[in-house]
């Protein structure tokens, strides 16, 4: 048998992936491209097929597909900027009689649509799933449908084939916990992941990280779980594991990790350079929108102290802004700057976007405020999808190419070096003074 | 101290605290972040070991890349404060 694990590529189609747009953001030499990296979906899947399998991995945005290739399966998976793609994929590898499989994250959350092309879609997480349809699809009687399965366990979670992988990346993902307790209205975390919190052990981490090793010296390593340090005594015990791995990394927290100092000390050592962080706004009215609780609008009054608590520990913040809250007017375009600036940080600014399985989607679809000329190619974060009160799409779109050229300025940029080498020489003459 | 000595210590920590291989053949002209080799992250570890080493202070006004890409524009930089 031969199975393809395919990732689709992100077509920029819409106003705001312009040139001059992708300049600002995707400039190698201020944020180094870190969000061009391998699916660890298809490489966790990967790992389920039998060993007497052939596998290839295809990053379709640097390989080509050979649709002569005489594939048994395509799996595809993505997300929702990527559907369109992968159903053009799949309908391609149909027509020649190929068997198709989608999941992810989209075929999750439209999985009628996506059983319109593929053969076979996996709902939810695929660790339960897809060794199901392996074993029915050699037996030929492969279902049309698998899962939703229960919230699998981590730890049981395989090693993801990251000896798959034949480009040359800079950047590797690795997850460590799934799930998210904040429960955001703009995310679809808690409603693919389940409300629980869990995570792998830190060996099967450890693990990941050493086979990355093998195959990539030097690699820059993403931590790609939706909220990292949740689990307080988990990440303590990950982390100083992490520092004899001699490794650097991103990962995604929410701002409380600030309030942190042991583990912000603890992060630091074990080699984290920046972390991702959705602050969504810098005011606390349109934040309370977002969440049913308010826990988030609860922290904006401290988020200055947080950031510099953060910054003082050698660690640059990547801040998450949304512009398109229905009180949003100019005003808050020079509030975000404004508030980049102050804080020295960068950051990613995205159009308020209702992705379908969050509580946003069922909400602007029942007021119809979805731009209906829009496809799920423009569900990018940066092409305006939603009817705006106060804004037409384009100044939404424009508003967004002038933030993220003010935060990569270089102007702002020395700024936000010059807080990190603060940082780093902080921690080392505290290293020096124990 | 001369620029070539800044160079050979410059390209001595380079290789081996960030880009992990001493027997990397790293040249003057080569351009680290630019063409790469390093990510942006290693700039603020560069400009640190330049401001401890050689006890300067780049102004943040010069902390881009364009003034750290290459062992060339370090040193220079460096020369530039000494003096």
């Amino acid at each position: 048998m031969k199975i393809a694990f395919i990732e689709p590529e992100y077509k920029h189609e819409g106003y705001t992936c312009n040139q001059k747009f992708l300049d600002a953001y995707t400039d190698k030499k201020k944020h180094a491209g870190l969000y061009n990296n391998a699916n660890l979906g298809l490489l966790t899947l990967a790992a389920q097929v039998p060993t007497d399998w052939e596998i290839q991995y295809i990053h379709t945005p640097i390989e080509k597909i050979d649709y002569n290739e005489q594939f048994d399966i395509v799996a595809l998976g993505g997300m929702t900027r990527q559907a369109n793609e992968i159903y053009r994929i799949i309908d391609k590898f149909k027509t020649q009689g190929v068997y198709t499989v989608m999941g992810g994250i989209h075929a999750t959350v439209c999985h009628e649509e996506a059983a319109s092309h593929a053969h076979t879609v996996i709902v939810g997480e695929g660790e339960d799933s897809f060794p199901r349809f392996l074993e029915d699809f050699s037996s030929g009687a492969p279902k049309s449908c698998y899962g939703p399965s229960n919230e699998i366990d981590l730890m049981s979670s395989p090693l993801p084939r990251y000896d798959l992988i034949t480009g040359d990346f800079q950047n590797y993902p690795v997850q460590t916990t799934r799930g998210c307790p904040r429960n955001c209205k703009f995310c679809a975390a808690t409603r693919i992941y389940g409300k629980s919190y869990r995570h792998k052990t830190s060996e099967q981490v450890v693990q990941e990280i050493q086979m990355i090793n093998s195959v990539r010296r030097n690699p820059f390593i993403l931590f790609v779980d939706d909220n990292m340090f949740i689990h307080k005594a988990f990440s303590r015990e990950l982390l100083q594991k992490l520092i004899p791995l001699d490794i650097r990394f991103q990962a995604l927290s929410d701002i409380s990790i600030g309030e942190d100092q042991e583990l912000l000390e603890l992060m630091y050592k074990a080699g984290c350079k920046e972390l991702f962080i959705g602050l969504e706004s810098p005011t606390s009215h349109d934040i309370a929108y977002v969440q049913h609780n308010g826990w988030k609008a609860n922290q904006t009054k401290h988020y200055s102290q947080l950031i510099r608590n953060i910054q003082d520990h050698g660690i640059r913040i990547y801040g998450s802004f949304i512009l398109g809250f229905d009180n949003h007017t100019q005003d808050h375009i020079a509030r975000i700057k404004e508030f980049v600036w102050e804080n020295k940080i960068l950051g990613q600014f995205s159009i308020l976007t209702p992705f379908p399985g969050t509580e946003f989607y069922d909400e602007f679809k029942q007021k119809g405020r979805l731009r209906e000329d829009k496809s799920w190619y423009h569900y990018n974060l940066y092409d305006c999808v939603i009817h705006h009160p106060n804004f037409s799409a384009r100044e939404l779109e424009d508003a967004i190419i002038e933030i993220f050229e003010f935060t990569f300025s270089d102007e702002n940029y020395a700024r936000v070096v010059r807080r990190q080498i603060e940082g780093v020489k902080n921690m080392e003459y505290k290293k020096k003074r124990v | 101290m001369d620029e070539n000595t800044i160079k050979e210590k410059l390209k001595t920590y380079i290789i081996k605290e960030i880009i992990k291989d001493e027997e990397y053949p790293l040249t003057n002209d080569e351009p680290l972040i630019s063409g790469g080799l390093i990510d942006s992250f290693s700039l603020v570890n560069i400009a640190v070991f330049i401001e401890n080493e050689f006890k300067v202070k780049i102004p943040d006004t010069e902390l881009t890349v364009e003034n750290l890409d290459t062992l060339d524009a370090m040193a220079s930089r460096t020369m530039k404060e000494l003096s």
